[in-house]
Parts: structure tokens; C-alpha cells; sequence
């Protein structure tokens, strides 16, 4: 439910999306543009943009009977906008041959005039004699022209008419040597009356072109299809219902043959042949223009030449542009378009150049020809460019440098190689002096000699260290004889000298500078270099009395009671702690 | 008078630089000078080359590889008589030979593509980018001298921070270090990438790749000149080749020249 809210809401808001209708345009088509004085065209004027517009007034129909064949109308809602459009369609029955001009067709809406475009239709002699009954399914083939030249392209129609409605299988063209057939655009149908009976026509309609000279039979065509015939029955509404797509119709398969047609084929005429002609075969003009005609000398002109035309368009061949003295020519890669239709191929070549003279003056530009056979004469016709004349004012070298070929971007342009070749040899007398890699054992010089300079370094200062050490090391081993070579020497020992002697055993002994400890540092210090905390603190002890006695001011008495303390005290401290400074 | 007492620092700088010093000689001294019959020999190769002599020319290169006395623009040389000769498979062989030596002359390079343009076969694995693919626009010996440098300063620096502890020489040392790493492994790279070249080239214009080392084993496929494939074993005259993933038989060894080492086993064989 709320699903189909939701799209109605959309399709009203499209709706309203849409305020305002297309603008009026009014439209005029014909099914065919050339046809037989027996056949019938349709013709459509479409006005678009309203269904209030009033009946189309058409110009250019006093050539031709035409009929109503009714109305039509379409409305489409393309990206929420809504687009209508009403078809008034008439069949056109060709009264004489000519060329004819059908509109402009006129309506009027609210009051406004609008004009449409106009067609050209040629009406050619009847295809079929007076009275002549092909019945109610055949297949006709066509040759616009039973002469030809090789390279001319002519238009092979092949049609094909049936009362009931058809559904084609497969076609087979005739085949000859020399000879090539080219589809122009996908089938056409539409509707016909030949000699009072309606027709349901389908055209096929292709290029073909001779490249010898020659006569050709052209075998019938074959085409194989399927008729869906009436049987006859009319569901009982008598004549209300009698259509094909009411009738019970059923498929037959049928297979039909045009008939057989004769090409001349001349050859190229001698007489009056050109020496430019490039086998060109058709109509053909040419435009050319140059682009500025006053400049100065180092500025580029463009020289632009258009050859269009129909017939074997792909043979316009490249015209050469003219070497001038003074002016450089920059030719650019021409362009060529080609369109096809079912009168035959239309194509345009474009060629242009860029002309930069070198120096003032005023230069004649040659004309260039192009030649071709016009077919419908037989003569060869010469088209030629003007003779342009380039007036050329002296240019500032300045200008010439920036405008010119090398620095005009629009003038750039790809150097193309005109040559290759490997490039020389190399003549060098070094060539025969290789440098080759280094000898092993100099290689290994050269990577592990800085390795091994920095070892060294590293090891010397290592080397030192251990000198030094060593050296501390030996004055620790000397400090307990030392201290005791001085208590024995002591007469008697005072605790003035004891104290100065068991001072620099700790010195010499804990490998330290200072002279002098009080009893805590002594201690601290032991106990930092390993010695137990019994030694530490027997040996700040004996130092604390030894200082008690000295500031009490009886440093000079005998105080050899305490030198075999020190003497004990010194044994035990040079058992426990390492001579190596204490780093165990 | 007092006597000049260099410091510590100097002493160390002196030493360094006498040691660059010397390792410069050393490796400019290494540098092979060519005798004057070298020379004589290199310019009439090089003006029979010039005069349109190519088998000429082609021997006097030769005979310079043969002796050891060829640079880059000797082998280079010696790929344009071969391909003035029509041999585009030697050329190309001494184009690359060339090219090991002198990985970024423009004209080796240019002279070696467009030789290659002009192979029939299709190469079916041209290679891709690999991590250390630059390597191959240097040579050995200039890894090597790289290598050589940066170990030099490494070794300076630590030298320098065993005496003295500057702040800059910590942060000099780790960014050497980073290099000397980089360029030790670039050097391993190198050597590996010259120890497993089996590259060869297809120097007759066209061999028979066969399923076996025997002329009537099944023939796989056809080699043309300048074809570039592995060589992966020798054996007895034959060769085992491969040219593409799926494409690897045996062929007589003649037809296929290995562009390592730079003077060919042949050529050694032959008196200089």
C-alpha cells in the first residue's frame, strides 16, 4: 500500500515537474525521396509541443493527389518532462514526373503561425506498364543507370511488395566478378497502392560498383521469407474484423526471385584525361581559403582546402600543397568524413597546411586541380583552388622566434624518425685500462683496516687503564708492609703517627687520593670496597680513639697499646678487601 | 725552543687521513695502465672498424678481452662490429657485456635496446622491479667503494668516541651504522645478483631446443639470434637452457654464449 503511494506521489511529482510544455515545432517527412509516378509516398506533419494546433496547411502538393490517412497522437513523459506530439499522416499519389518541393506545412496554435521544413521528392517514369498485375507478392530489382563507368557508384534497389504481411529469412545477392555490392542503411518499409491494390513494400537498397569495364549480367536476386496469408475466416463479425492481425492468418514460406539485370560497363574515356585524375568518379566541389592573407614574416597562415562530393568519395585522393621559396610549408593530416544514404555515399576531405614564409614579400600561392569523371556527361571535369597571394610584412625577430613553427604550440610538431642506426664506436684509449675490483687481500685492507685502527685506539686506552690500575694496585700491596715498617720504626708510637700511618695505609690500600678520613668516611668506604662490617667498624673505631687522643692533646704520649691493634686491624682489612681497588 | 706536541685529536685526524690517503693510492694504483702495444692494438681495431673491416675490427676487440685489457667501450666496440656483421646475438652478448661494466652510459644502453627491437622471438619474461633491481645500474666496484667510504667514517667516528664522548659522534655513529648496514646488505645483494647470473644469449641465428642432450631427442622449440635465456648446466657440448617458465630444453652449446664470465672460456683457451 505504501509502496503504491509512493509511486503515485512520483508519477505527480513528475507530472509536476513539467510545468510548462515543449516549445511548438511543427515537422514535415516523406517515406521516400525518389519514387516511380506509380507508387505512393507518405507523408507526416508532426506538430510537436501541443494537441490544440490546427489542421496542417501544406504547400506543394499540386504535383500530387493526396489522401488523409489519419491522425495520431503520442504523449511520453521522458525525465519528468512530458513530451506530445500529433502525427497527420497522407498518402501522396505522384501526378506527373519532376522534381517537386512538398511544404513548408503551416499550423496555428493560440493564434501563432509555425512553419515546418520542406522536402524534395523526384518522381520518376512508372515502374510498372499501365494494367499490369504483378500479383499479390513480388520482388523487383532496380539499377539507377544501365551504363556505368568503373569506380562509379550506382544504387541496386531491390523491392519487395506483398498484399499480406511478410517476414523475410534471407536474401541472396547475384554475384559477379568485378563487381561489389555495399548495404546503404537497414531496410525501408512502408506502404504502397499499385494499380488499386495496397501494398506492404520492403526495400533494400545498395551501393554497387563496377572496377572493370564490361558488360555484367546481374542474376536475380533470392529471397527466402514467410507470407502470413488469410485463410478466409472472420471470426463471424463479417467485414468489421477482416485485418491480417484479427484473421486467423498462418505462415507460408515462399521463396521469390527479382529479375535479372544487364551493366554495361564503358571503359574510362582517353580523350581529355588528366594526368591528376585518380579514378574519382562522380560530382565533386572543392572550397579553399587562406587564413590571415597579410602576416609578417615568421607568422603562420592556414591554407584550407575541401573537396566534397557523392560517388567513390574514398578515392578523393591528397592534393600536395606547393613548395614556395621563402615560405616553409607545415602540411597537417587531413580529415575525411563520409555519410552514407540511400542515394549513395556523400564524403568530405579536409586538408590543410600551415605556411610560415621566412621573409617579406608578397607570395602567389599556385591553384591546386583535382580531377574527375563526371559520370552523368562522361567528360572529365577539373576543379581548381584560387590562386591565393600572401602579402608579407617584415617581422621583428622576436616575434619570429615566439610565433614561429618552434614556438607556436598549434604549429608543433612530432619529430618523426627518418633514419635508425646504433650509435658509433667509442674511441677512448682508456677503454683499454678496465677498472677492475680490487685484489682480495687489498679489498680486505681496505674494509678492515679503519675496524682495526679503531680497535686499536680502543685497545690502548684499555691498555692504560690497566697500567694504572696495576700501578694502584702494587702501591696497595705495599701499604700493610709499609704501615708495619713504620709502627716498628715508631719510638715510641704516638697516636700523632699512628694516626698518620694507619691514614695513608687506607689511602694506599683503598687505592684513594685523600690523605686523611674521619672514623664514619673510613668506614663507608670499607665497607664499599668489600671488607666486613666488623673490620669497618674495628678499624673506625682505632681511629676514633686515635683522634680522641690527639685533640685531647696527648697525641705525643706513648700509645703503644693501640699499635698492635692498627698492626691486627691492618691485617684484617688487607685480607678482605681486593687490591684491585676494590672491583671484585 | 719548545717542541710542536700535536694533541691527541690531531693525532688521530693525521692518522686518518694518511690512511685515506693511502687507500686512494692504493685503488687509484690498481687501476691497470695499459702498455703502448695495448693501445696500438685498440686503435687499429678502431680504424678497421671505421675503414668497414668489421672481421677485422671484431679480432683486435678480442684479442683485448683475451688479454684482460677490456673496458666497457671495448666490449661496447666489439657489439657494433658484431652487429655491423649481421651477428645480432654476439652484439647483444657484448652489448651486455658492456653494460656490467658501464651500467649507465647512454650509448651502450641505446645501441643494446635497439638491438633488442630487432630479435624475432618474443621475449615471454622480460622481468619485472625488483627491491634492489638499481643495483644494476652500478657496478660492483662502485658498491664496493661506497661500501669502502661510509665503513671508513663509521670506523672514524667510533675511533673518535673511544677518546671523546661529543654528543654529535653518538648520533654520527647510528646514521652511519643505518648505512653501513644498507650498503653491506646492497654489497651481498651485488654479489649475489653477479655470482647467479646464468644469463645467455642465442648468438647463432637459430637453435633447436631439444627435450635431451642428443640430436634425436624431441625438439621442443626454435631459438633465434639474440634471444635472451638462463643457462643452467653444461654439459658434454650441450647446454641447458631456459627461455621462459615453460619453455627449457637442451641445445648445442655453440649456439648459446653466456654473457658471464666477461671473457669467455674460449677465449681464455686461446693464445692472446
Amino acid at each position: 500500500m505504501k509502496r503504491a503511494f509512493l509511486i503515485a506521489a512520483l508519477m505527480f511529482l513528475a507530472a509536476g515537474a513539467a510545468p510548462a510544455l515543449a516549445a511548438v515545432r511543427v515537422s514535415l517527412e516523406v517515406d521516400r525521396t525518389r519514387v516511380h509516378l506509380d507508387d505512393t509516398v507518405s507523408l507526416v506533419v508532426r506538430v510537436t509541443g501541443t494537441r490544440e494546433a490546427s489542421k496542417p496547411r501544406i504547400n506543394g502538393l499540386g504535383h500530387f493527389d493526396a489522401f488523409p490517412a489519419g491522425t495520431s497522437s503520442q504523449f511520453q513523459l521522458i525525465n519528468g518532462r512530458i513530451s506530445t506530439s500529433v502525427d497527420h499522416r497522407y498518402q501522396l499519389t505522384p501526378l506527373e514526373e519532376g522534381s517537386f518541393t512538398i511544404g513548408p506545412a503551416t499550423v496555428e496554435v493560440d493564434g501563432r503561425t509555425y512553419v515546418s521544413n520542406t522536402v524534395d521528392v523526384k518522381v520518376v517514369e512508372p515502374r510498372f506498364a499501365p494494367g499490369r498485375d504483378e500479383g499479390p507478392l513480388f520482388m523487383e530489382a532496380e539499377l539507377s543507370s544501365p551504363t556505368a563507368y568503373p569506380g562509379q557508384e550506382l544504387i541496386y534497389k531491390l523491392s519487395v511488395y506483398s498484399v499480406h504481411r511478410m517476414s523475410l529469412t534471407a536474401l541472396s545477392l547475384p554475384e559477379a566478378e568485378g563487381i561489389s555490392l555495399k548495404q546503404l542503411k537497414k531496410p525501408l518499409e512502408y506502404s504502397t497502392t499499385l494499380n488499386g491494390r495496397s501494398y506492404k513494400v520492403v526495400e533494400f537498397v545498395y551501393a554497387l560498383t563496377p572496377a572493370r569495364p564490361g558488360k555484367y549480367e546481374l542474376k536475380p536476386a533470392r529471397l527466402q521469407l514467410t507470407v502470413y496469408a488469410s485463410r478466409g475466416g472472420n471470426l463471424g463479425f463479417g467485414g468489421l474484423l477482416d485485418d491480417d492481425f484479427f484473421a486467423m492468418a498462418r505462415g507460408r514460406d515462399v521463396s521469390l526471385s527479382s529479375q535479372a539485370l544487364t551493366l554495361n560497363v564503358l571503359p574510362l574515356p582517353e580523350e581529355g584525361r588528366p594526368q591528376d585524375f585518380s579514378g574519382l568518379v562522380g560530382e565533386f566541389s572543392m572550397d579553399a581559403e587562406l587564413s590571415p592573407k597579410k602576416l609578417r614574416a615568421g607568422e603562420s597562415a592556414t591554407l584550407t582546402l575541401e573537396i566534397r562530393g557523392h560517388g567513390n568519395v574514398q578515392l578523393i585522393p591528397e592534393l600536395s600543397f606547393p613548395e614556395l621559396s621563402g615560405v616553409k610549408v607545415y602540411a597537417d593530416q587531413s580529415t575525411f568524413t563520409e555519410e552514407v544514404t540511400t542515394s549513395g555515399s556523400i564524403g568530405e576531405k579536409t586538408m590543410k597546411c600551415a605556411l610560415v614564409p621566412q621573409r617579406a614579400g608578397r607570395f602567389t600561392i599556385p591553384p591546386l586541380t583535382l580531377s574527375y569523371l563526371d559520370p552523368d556527361t562522361g567528360t572529365y571535369q577539373q576543379l581548381s583552388s584560387p590562386a591565393f597571394t600572401l602579402d608579407v610584412q617584415p617581422g621583428d625577430q622576436q616575434q619570429t622566434l615566439v610565433s614561429g613553427p618552434g614556438g607556436d604550440t598549434d604549429s608543433r610538431r612530432k619529430v618523426m624518425l627518418v633514419g635508425e642506426d646504433i650509435l658509433p664506436i667509442h674511441e677512448n684509449p682508456r677503454a683499454v685500462e678496465p677498472a677492475a675490483m680490487p685484489p682480495a687481500w687489498l679489498a680486505a685492507l681496505i674494509l678492515l683496516l679503519p675496524a682495526a685502527l679503531a680497535g686499536g685506539v680502543r685497545g690502548m686506552q684499555r691498555f692504560s687503564r690497566y697500567q694504572a690500575r696495576n700501578a694502584r694496585s702494587q702501591v696497595a700491596k705495599k701499604a700493610l708492609p709499609k704501615l708495619s715498617a713504620a709502627v716498628r720504626t715508631m719510638d715510641p708510637p704516638t697516636a700523632e703517627a699512628l694516626l698518620r700511618a694507619m691514614n695513608a695505609f687506607l689511602a694506599q690500600r683503598l687505592v684513594l687520593d685523600a690523605a686523611s678520613f674521619t672514623p664514619m668516611e673510613a668506614k663507608d668506604k670499607l665497607l664499599a670496597r668489600g671488607a666486613s662490617r666488623e673490620t669497618a667498624a674495628r678499624a673506625a673505631d682505632l681511629l676514633f680513639a686515635l683522634e680522641e687522643r690527639v685533640f685531647a692533646g696527648r697525641g705525643a704520649e706513648d700509645a703503644s697499646a693501640l699499635a698492635d691493634e692498627i698492626l691486627a686491624a691492618a691485617r684484617e682489612i688487607d685480607k678482605s678487601v681486593p687490591r684491585n681497588g676494590g672491583k671484585r | 725552543m719548545k717542541r710542536f706536541e700535536p694533541s691527541p685529536l690531531r693525532r688521530v685526524c693525521l692518522g686518518l687521513a694518511l690512511l685515506l690517503a693511502g687507500l686512494v693510492a692504493l685503488s687509484a694504483a690498481d687501476t691497470a695502465t695499459a702498455a703502448p702495444e695495448t693501445h696500438s692494438l685498440f686503435f687499429s681495431a678502431n680504424q678497421a672498424f671505421r675503414e668497414g673491416d668489421h672481421a677485422r675490427a671484431v679480432q683486435g676487440y678480442e684479442a683485448l678481452v683475451r688479454a684482460g685489457k677490456a673496458g666497457a667501450d671495448v666490449y661496447y666496440n666489439l657489439g657494433n662490429a658484431w652487429f655491423r656483421m649481421g651477428q645480432l646475438g654476439r652484439a647483444i652478448v657484448n652489448y651486455e657485456r658492456a653494460a656490467i661494466l658501464a651500467p649507465r652510459d647512454p650509448d651502450i644502453e641505446y645501441n643494446l635496446r635497439f638491438a633488442k627491437e630487432r630479435r624475432v622471438d618474443e621475449v615471454e619474461n622480460p622481468g619485472g622491479i625488483t627491491p634492489f633491481g638499481w643495483l644494476k645500474k652500478v657496478t660492483g666496484r662502485e658498491v664496493f667503494f661506497a661500501f669502502a667510504g661510509i665503513n671508513l667514517m663509521f670506523f672514524l667516528v667510533l675511533g673518535l668516541r673511544v677518546r671523546w664522548k661529543w654528543e654529535w659522534t653518538w648520533y654520527a655513529a647510528i646514521a652511519l651504522f643505518i648505512l653501513w648496514a644498507l650498503a653491506a646488505a646492497a654489497g651481498g645483494v651485488k654479489w649475489y645478483q653477479t655470482a647467479a647470473d646464468n644469463r645467455g644469449v642465442v648468438v647463432e641465428d637459430q637453435v633447436e631446443v631439444r627435450a635431451g642432450p642428443h640430436p634425436e631427442d624431441t625438439l621442443l622449440f626454435v631459438l633465434h639470434a639474440g634471444s635472451p635465456v638462463q643457462v643452467e648446466r653444461t654439459e658434454q657440448g650441450w647446454r641447458l637452457i631456459r627461455f621462459s617458465e615453460d619453455k627449457r630444453g637442451w641445445t648445442p652449446a655453440p649456439g648459446i654464449e653466456p654473457i658471464r664470465p666477461l671473457v669467455p672460456e674460449s677465449a681464455e683457451a686461446q693464445p692472446a
